[in-house]
């Protein structure tokens, strides 16, 4: 169903995003800071980052996920007119499955091995909605053959062990598009499958995104998968989002220098390079990030100035970079 | 010809719960030939059998068939004491970096405990040599104290990578290195893979399912489906002009990062 | 106060004291006894607690908090011998069936299969009749006991161990036999047994106290909380307090062992998590 969204059809506006470690009361250290996104309706967007970037995080707390002394310190999350983080643990659980639903990492561990694959996909169906038994089932099936998953009615009735590993993340697929929720987020849902399967699973997502009345959030390390996939790509480095773009100028013109590097440090399958481009250090933890930029000590760039906090710039479009450096 | 499989073959019986199931087929007569200071990437997906070829060849898992010869010896006939040169002359890498060195111990024990084993230096140099072998892979020596759960996915891949160098091996095998790290630390483990291969000019097997990888590290390429090899040949003519189906369909599958046109 | 990390130390903060008081009463015994625990006398029996007797005194007037201080010895001795005696089979059986398998572990494993089909205090009843009744063999016949459970709980540890790839790297950098054990599976074997051992150490003091309440552990005059206990059972309604003391002190025994061994399991295992 079409989502009642504030004018001009984002489904989901993130505005000024920190999220903090806390102990004893105060702030200890900084996992996600000043991160603003939007999803509009029907659009695929991808949030690049590598480990530590608090991407994960950030879906986390869209949905009421966060882990304990991880809170949410500012900012807002406009959903169909509401602000997430206003809602009561009530609410959220009304929403979380419904509304805005999860295809997670790793499918293996995602489904019990001792129930029936169509029980677990109806599930949210049972949860959410008071429709009937028989109701639940048909729509089950439904979605099982969405998901191109051969024979439903036989495989609905089968294990999650009786399931290859595509097939399984095809199932939570269907699981998370049967309650017809207005945003998917997609928590690296290819990680642990097998490049071929992998193209299949993103083929259908686009299938999907065609078909649907849904958007997404496709969280990734993978970039090349991001780009085949996104319509609109945010980078995220330490926390913050350094870089935004349309999917495909993310990589023809990078302009924030983490992008640059990110992009040239992944090898490709027709470039015979001798060494790949990499990043000088590590990643600093969120106990240690001050004010200015966060990937000054890392940055063939880095100036004096990047010891203040940097402006985002844009670069035509919606072409946004964190950073001082105008290039 | 360093490393030479002659039709080596491999079947795992699993054991269910009501008799045997079907038998699985982990290498099917595999063939090839590996020349000294050349890489090989092996390529394939889950249930390929790269891995098995892997632990066939470190001596982890017997092959049931076929010959496997390094440096003119068959490795199925070895003795105990070729056995432990074998060792020291093939060594691996493995892709988990969490459960490579044992939790208990210092990675610099862990990598000195290689050396010790194999008189590679007095005991009063250990230390030192241990040092040594951790500047070589770029890590700080000072780390040589900590714990494996103390240093990062990449950090410990590196101090796996100073351990197989430690006892001075000739073939190195690695098993998808990288895989559980994040780009930018593979490119740089990559990287250093790259210039110790020129520097010692090791033989390297390189097991991955990324084609893009190989591309980047191997000379030559096989590739393998349901334990056998489907195609093999020099990597840049493989992969512009692929010839077996599955190899067009592995080639197809990978999502290409459009280039950057701006400097 | 609240520096403290409960979660990770609360457990041993608590039970650490008693088991210390309990090793001290036992070293001690001695120092902190009030009075010679075989002195009678014949002029307070089956009194009551008095300032005097803080916990009364038995049918033989003794002192009953001396005795039961005393008999802590035996608890405590009988606890330690037969805990190594369990510990050390049991993870020699374990390890080497997990390390060689096949035939070897089948064998090792339906033995203590056997062993383990034995309630305890049937096994351990009958394997006193055949050695006789005394304190060591009472050491020997609980050690006995436990050697099934240390067996079991080593041979898991060390095939978890074994599918680890620390191990398949120590093989192939030349690590092999004897040293592979020592170095490699050891050493994560040390932590779930110590926790282990702990907890069986109060099952091995519950078992003597068990076993001399019947009668084939430590024989009277020599104190020890199940003899006493029975004999306590025979005054139970004139002077309670005879059972009471070593009934008492047997609680807190076990129950503090019990406590140590889950803050054990506390302390050393989020380690390895890390």
């Amino acid at each position: 169903m079409p989502t009642i969204g504030p004018a001009g059809g984002n489904v989901l506006e993130i505005n000024g995003l920190s999220i903090e470690l806390t102990g004893r009361g105060k702030t200890v250290g900084s996992i996600v800071h000043d991160v603003s996104m939007r999803i509009g309706h029907r659009e695929i967007v991808g949030l690049i980052g590598e480990s530590g970037s608090g991407k994960t995080i950030a879906a986390k707390s869209l949905i009421g996920l966060l882990p304990s002394r991880i809170r949410v310190t500012e900012g807002t999350a406009m959903f169909r007119g509401t602000d997430l983080f206003t809602l009561s643990p009530k609410a959220i659980r009304k929403i979380r499955g419904k509304d805005i639903s999860v295809i997670p990492q790793d499918a293996l561990h995602a489904l019990n091995p001792v129930h029936r694959i169509g029980r677990q996909v109806g599930e949210p169906l049972s949860i959410h909605t008071d429709r009937s038994g028989s109701a639940i089932r048909a729509m089950v099936l439904k979605y099982l053959a969405k998901v191109k998953i051969d024979n439903p009615r036989l495989r609905a009735r089968q294990y999650p062990h009786q399931f290859s590993g595509g097939m399984q993340q095809r199932a939570l697929t269907a699981m998370a598009l049967s309650t017809e929720p207005s945003l998917i987020i997609a928590d690296e849902p290819t990680t642990a499958l097998d490049v071929t399967i992998q193209a299949q699973i993103i083929a259908l997502l686009k299938d999907l995104r065609d078909g649907s009345e849904a958007s997404f959030l496709f969280i990734s390390h993978d970039l090349g998968l991001v780009s085949t996939l996104c319509d609109r790509i945010y980078v995220m480095y330490a926390g913050e989002i350094v870089e935004s773009a349309q999917g495909a100028d993310i990589f023809s013109k990078p302009r924030h220098p983490y992008t640059r590097a990110l992009i040239g440090s992944v090898p490709r399958l027709h470039e015979n390079p001798d060494t790949l481009q990499t990043i000088a250090g590590q990643i600093a933890s969120p106990f240690e990030h001050d004010s200015g930029c966060r990937f000054r000590a890392r940055c063939s760039f880095a100036e004096e100035r990047c010891a203040d906090p940097p402006p985002m710039r844009n670069h035509g479009g919606i072409h946004v970079s964190r950073c001082w450096i105008e290039d | 010809m360093l490393l030479s499989a002659e039709s080596v073959s491999k079947t795992f019986q699993s054991h269910g719960l009501l008799g045997r199931h079907d038998p699985v087929k982990a290498l099917d007569r595999v063939s090839f030939d590996l020349a000294r200071g050349q890489s090989l990437g092996v390529v394939g997906e889950s249930g390929s059998g790269k891995s098995t070829l892997l632990r066939t060849i470190l001596k982890l898992t017997p092959h049931d068939s076929g010959t496997l010869t390094f440096d003119g010896m068959d490795i199925a006939e070895m003795r105990s004491a070729d056995i432990r040169s074998y060792r020291r002359r093939v060594q691996p890498v493995f892709q988990d970096p969490y459960s490579t060195f044992n939790p208990r111990f210092s990675v610099g024990s862990s990598i000195a405990l290689a050396l010790k084993i194999n008189d590679i230096v007095p005991h009063s140099q250990a230390a030192g040599a241990v040092s040594e072998l951790l500047i070589d892979v770029g890590l700080n020596p000072d780390l040589a104290a900590s714990l494996p759960h103390q240093l990062s996915g990449g950090q410990r891949q590196r101090a796996s990578i100073a351990r197989a160098l430690a006892v001075g091996p000739e073939l190195l095998l690695l098993d998808e290195p990288t895989s559980a790290l994040d780009m930018s630390i593979q490119a740089q483990v990559l990287n250093l893979f790259k210039t110790l291969q020129e520097k010692h000019n090791f033989t390297i097997v390189f097991v991955t399912h990324d084609l893009a990888l190989v591309s980047f590290m191997c000379d030559r390429i096989i590739v393998m489906k349901s334990g056998a090899i489907v195609e093999e040949g020099e990597t840049k003519k493989v992969i512009a002009d692929p010839q077996a189906d599955y190899t067009r369909m592995l080639i197809a599958a990978v999502p290409e990062i459009p280039d950057t046109t701006t400097p | 106060m609240g520096r403290i990390n409960w979660r990770k130390y609360g457990l041993l903060i608590f039970s650490l004291p008693v088991v210390v008081i309990l090793f001290c009463a036992s070293a001690f015994s001695s120092l902190l006894a009030p009075y010679d625990p075989y002195y009678l006398d014949v002029m307070y029996m089956l009194e009551g607690p008095s300032s005097g007797h803080l916990f009364g005194t038995d049918e033989l007037g003794r002192d009953v908090l001396s005795r039961t201080i005393y008999a802590s010895q035996i608890s405590i001795v009988v606890g330690l011998i037969a805990v190594a005696i369990g510990m050390t089979g049991g993870t020699v059986i374990g390890v080497t069936a997990a390390y060689f398998g096949g035939l070897i572990d089948n064998l090792l494993m339906r033995l203590m299969d056997i062993l383990f089909s034995f309630p305890a205090i049937l096994l351990a009843v009958i394997l006193m009749a055949n050695l006789g009744t005394s304190i060591l063999n009472a050491m020997l016949a609980i050690g006995i006991i436990f050697i099934p459970g240390f067996a079991r709980l080593t041979r898991a540890v060390t095939q978890t161990v074994q599918r680890q790839q620390y191990l398949e790297a120590a093989i192939c950098i030349g690590v092999s036999g004897p040293r592979l054990i020592w170095r490699e599976i050891l050493p994560n074997v040390f932590g779930p047994v110590v926790v282990e051992a702990a907890v069986a150490f109060s099952y091995a003091v519950l078992l003597e106290s068990a076993l001399s309440f019947l009668g084939l552990g430590a024989q009277p005059p020599e104190p020890s909380w199940g003899n006493m206990i029975n004999t306590g059972r025979g005054f139970i309604e004139q002077a309670p307090w005879i059972s009471f003391a070593p009934g008492m002190a047997l609680f807190l025994c076990v129950f503090s062992f019990n406590i140590l061994g889950d803050g054990l399991r506390d302390l050393l295992d989020p380690k390895l998590n890390k």
